[in-house]
């Protein structure tokens, strides 16, 4: 496809476009239908070229610098049947499908005939187990099944960085730099208030925190309230789009990239998915002070009772023998 | 001491005595048998039958007759001091006091927990004291004090937290960020030096409105500024981030690693840029104007530098000491490696900081004029001529680097984020300055007054919106539509509330039904107040 346009400053541009009959495969629909008295000019964006995307830094949310990445990573065009068609594929599998009644012939009851063909003047009758009685069997009710479906692996992935390209778009997607760590001593109200100063709360259709590894801190003074969060592998197509906004770390967008991108590069490499090492190591080392620290009081004072002996009172302690007389 | 009085009377009275009905006192076997207690005094009954009670008078003498009896028998002969006297005269016996008269004493507890340790004796070594200090003591203390002082949100943002709305505020926001960045750019520093975290300030600079700008046929910006402006606006910028560096490392490390650098900066010249190198040169050249302490300083710690632009308040040390110190170093000719302690150097020089930061700042001051010099005969010679910008329009933004620095900066100014799909679509400074006052706007709350913009306002006409708001079978409500209304369009809810209040009962509009519900959500906000 051709199109020729005048690259000067772009206010009053005359857009010098010859007629196509299909547009780019990766431009979102236009109405090229349009007469020339009703043609809006529009300025013509590259929709190849890379995206830039600003990381911050947690929890100040101070930009730090831009990202590139491909178009075909955030820049998508928004195709809601894609969209439409993951989540229902994601609902479809989430479905436990437990729903079980029990037919006429599953009822607990004889088989034997209640009353005769003929001659009661009432209906005829077969067994009680009949859905027609009180206490039958429910006629064709649901059974345990499997409701799963699938989707071709590619639409998937399409999906996911469709997901992910739309949220971008409306500029709801916040993309952070180091880990979503919340420290330790801290009030309770640390993550609602920083929610809050970043118009990312319950008043501003709350958010989705992405994270890399387990935050139990963040996860712990985040109420349901404000938003969710959730590890990298946890999240669905579904939940890009629910909530008000995605926080996301880099290194978890970077995996779920690395991992939903089967329409680009067939053999996607799994070695290029990032682990939680660092900040996992980290919180495990806070907690394995804690431990330790506790864990050596703990053995000062078994083996010091071992020596002197249970009855006997630690050193330093005095003992005091309550001596009482009497029939109390 | 404290003196029980004893009672004259048995203190058991009424009930009928059994032995087996006495109490046991408790024995302390660990004090020793002076604190034993002793039993009171009045512990027996001396009547047989009827005890403490009296019938009448006769009986009242004959019972203290038995009283008095008794009392000969256990105690001896002796009448009781005191039986017969009159214990409001001041010369009485009875006033004197039990000590005195060299009887036991029964003393509480709390009297004795002093005597008993004995005197004090200072301590020689550390047996059966107790332990203050160390690794495990240090965590719990610091665990004791944080439980005091958690940590809270407030302040933790770089953002601030009112946003600017006023057309006027944003423009002049808007001109000053585009001011900064394209200043730095023209001085061959980084653009986002300018929206550097310590740098927000209310009030912009007077010489900001001074600057003039030109837009260059090839679309780029060009500034017109007087070298006053930029001088002052280096080291303002630079100054702030020196600051901010002394105080993350603190004040010893940072003396000897600037002075590192220093060194390394003087030996390493020719891969620095010329700016960031004038400057350190002209740092360098300043520490000569206090040869004798700045050049020791050089000379022996060779590890951090000290920023003498530091604003940091640094503790004054004593005259004397700083003059000891100061003839010490100026003793020295050679090259120390054990340098003097680097506090005593630093307290030397917090003695004279004020005269040394004079210096170092004009020092600054000529080399960033020199600075700013080079740039402006560089990079604009052409500045007085041109027409002066009028549209923002004019001037192309292609640099990514460049729109990040202004988003930025208007982030700090405005706390107006523009997002980054807009960014990557905005192509000049005009774009950015719509994008601006786009963000600025509050956006609706309602989804009625969206579809009202999208339907009706002619720029963002949404196609099919303009009919949804025409469709005969559709109603658009502003609030919530509840019983009452659908009662009221009928004309049923007159007579409803008049019902109501005949029958005196309670008569709920939507807007009682609405303050409940904001109860309600207060009730739940206060569950989550801060923990203390």
């Amino acid at each position: 496809m051709a199109s020729a346009i005048a690259v000067t400053p772009f206010r009053r541009a005359i857009c010098t476009r010859s007629i196509t009959t299909s547009t780019s495969s990766l431009a979102s629909v236009s109405d090229i239908t349009a007469s020339i008295d009703t043609a809006i000019p529009r300025f013509p964006i590259n929709d190849t070229a890379p995206v830039h995307a600003t990381i911050h830094h947690f929890p100040s949310l101070e930009p730090l610098r831009f990202q590139e990445y491909p178009a075909n990573y955030l820049r998508l065009p928004t195709r809601r049947d894609i969209l439409h068609r993951a989540v229902i594929f994601e609902g479809d599998n989430h479905r436990r499908g437990t729903a079980s009644t029990k037919w006429r012939s599953e009822v607990h009851g004889s088989a034997r005939k209640i009353r005769p063909q003929k001659g009661s003047g009432r209906a005829r009758l077969g067994d009680k187990k009949s859905p027609m009685l009180r206490g039958g069997g429910v006629a064709f009710g649901p059974k345990r099944r499997d409701f799963s479906t699938d989707l071709p692996r590619r639409v998937y992935d399409l999906a996911w960085r469709t997901a992910l390209s739309y949220r971008f778009k409306k500029g709801e997607l916040v993309i952070v730099d180091n880990a979503m760590h919340v420290p330790k001593g801290t009030t309770m109200d640390y993550v609602p208030e920083m929610l809050r100063a970043h118009g990312w709360d319950n008043a501003a259709g709350r958010s989705l925190l992405v994270t890399l590894g387990p935050r139990p801190r963040l996860a712990g003074l985040l109420s349901g309230r404000h938003g969710r969060t959730l590890t990298w592998d946890e999240v669905d197509v579904k939940d890009l789009l629910e909530l008000g906004r995605i926080v996301i770390e880099r290194d978890a967008l970077s995996n779920i990239f690395a991992m939903h991108r089967w329409d680009l590069h067939k053999n996607w490499n799994r070695f290029q998915v990032k682990r939680d090492l660092p900040i996992a190591e980290e919180l495990e080392k806070e907690d394995e002070d804690e431990l330790v620290y506790e864990m050596e009081e703990f053995d000062e004072d078994v083996e010091a009772t071992e020596e002197r002996g249970e009855d006997q009172p630690a050193q330093g302690e005095q003992s005091y023998q309550v001596v009482v007389q009497g029939k109390y | 001491m404290r003196r029980i009085p004893r009672p004259q009377r048995p203190i058991e009275n009424l009930l009928p005595y059994y032995p087996s009905w006495r109490p046991r006192l408790v024995c302390f076997t660990g004090f020793p048998a002076r604190y034993r207690f002793s039993p009171t005094s009045a512990t027996f009954s001396s009547s047989t039958r009827y005890n403490g009670i009296f019938d009448g008078k006769p009986d009242k003498k004959k019972h203290q007759a038995m009283v008095r009896r008794w009392q000969k028998r256990l105690l001896g002969e002796s009448e009781p001091i005191g039986a017969h006297v009159d214990p409001y005269d001041p010369t009485s016996p009875v006033r004197i006091t039990p000590e005195e008269q060299g009887e036991e004493q029964e003393m509480l507890e709390e009297a004795e927990d002093g005597e008993g340790l004995g005197e004090y004796e200072e301590a020689v070594t550390w047996d059966g004291l107790e332990v203050v200090g160390g690794e495990k003591w240090a965590k719990e203390f610091n665990e004791w004090q944080k439980g005091d002082k958690l940590r809270g949100w407030e302040g933790s943002a770089y953002a601030p937290q009112t946003k600017v709305t006023e057309q006027s505020q944003l423009n002049n926001a808007f001109l000053r960020a585009v001011v900064e960045t394209y200043m730095l750019i023209q001085a061959k520093q980084e653009p986002t030096l300018a929206s550097h975290p310590e740098r927000f300030s209310s009030e912009d600079p007077t010489w900001i409105y001074n600057v003039k700008l030109h837009a260059a046929p090839d679309g780029q910006l060009e500034l017109n500024f007087p070298p006053e402006a930029m001088k002052e606006f280096l080291e303002e910028v630079n100054y702030r981030e020196a600051k901010e560096q002394a105080v993350e490392e603190g004040l010893e490390e940072v003396v000897e690693e600037y002075i590192a650098e220093e060194v390394h900066a003087e030996a390493e010249n020719s891969s620095h840029e010329p700016g960031s190198q004038s400057i350190d040169n002209a740092i360098a050249g300043s520490t000569d104007a206090v040869p004798t302490k700045a050049a020791a300083l050089v000379k022996q710690n060779e590890k951090k530098p000290f920023d003498f632009m530091s604003n940091r308040p640094v503790p004054r040390a004593k005259r004397e000491e700083s003059t000891m110190t100061v003839d010490e170093v100026t003793e020295t000719t050679t090259v120390n490696p054990e340098s003097p302690s680097p506090t005593a150097e630093l307290e030397a020089l917090a003695s004279t900081s004020e005269e040394a930061v004079a210096t170092m700042r004009t020092a600054v001051r000529n080399a960033i004029e020199t600075l700013a010099a080079q740039s402006i005969s560089i990079q604009n010679p052409t500045v007085s001529e041109g027409p002066e910008l009028v549209d923002y329009y004019e001037i192309q933004l292609t640099d990514p680097q460049i729109k990040f620095a202004l988003s930025k900066r208007l982030l700090q100014l405005t706390s107006l984020r523009i997002t980054d799909h807009l960014l990557n679509n905005s192509s000049t400074l005009g774009d950015l300055y719509t994008h601006l006052l786009a963000a600025a706007k509050p956006k609706p709350k309602k989804l009625i007054d969206q579809i009202r913009a999208e339907g009706e306002i002619q720029d963002k006409v949404k196609p099919g919106m303009e009919d949804l708001l025409r469709l005969p079978n559709v109603k658009l409500k502003d609030k919530r539509v509840t019983k009452v209304d659908k009662e009221r369009e009928v004309g049923r809810w007159k007579v409803i509330e008049y019902a109501l209040r005949e029958r005196d009962l309670p008569v709920f509009t939507k807007d009682d039904v609405v303050e409940d519900r904001l109860k309600m959500e207060r009730r739940k906000s206060r569950l989550w107040a801060r923990a203390v």
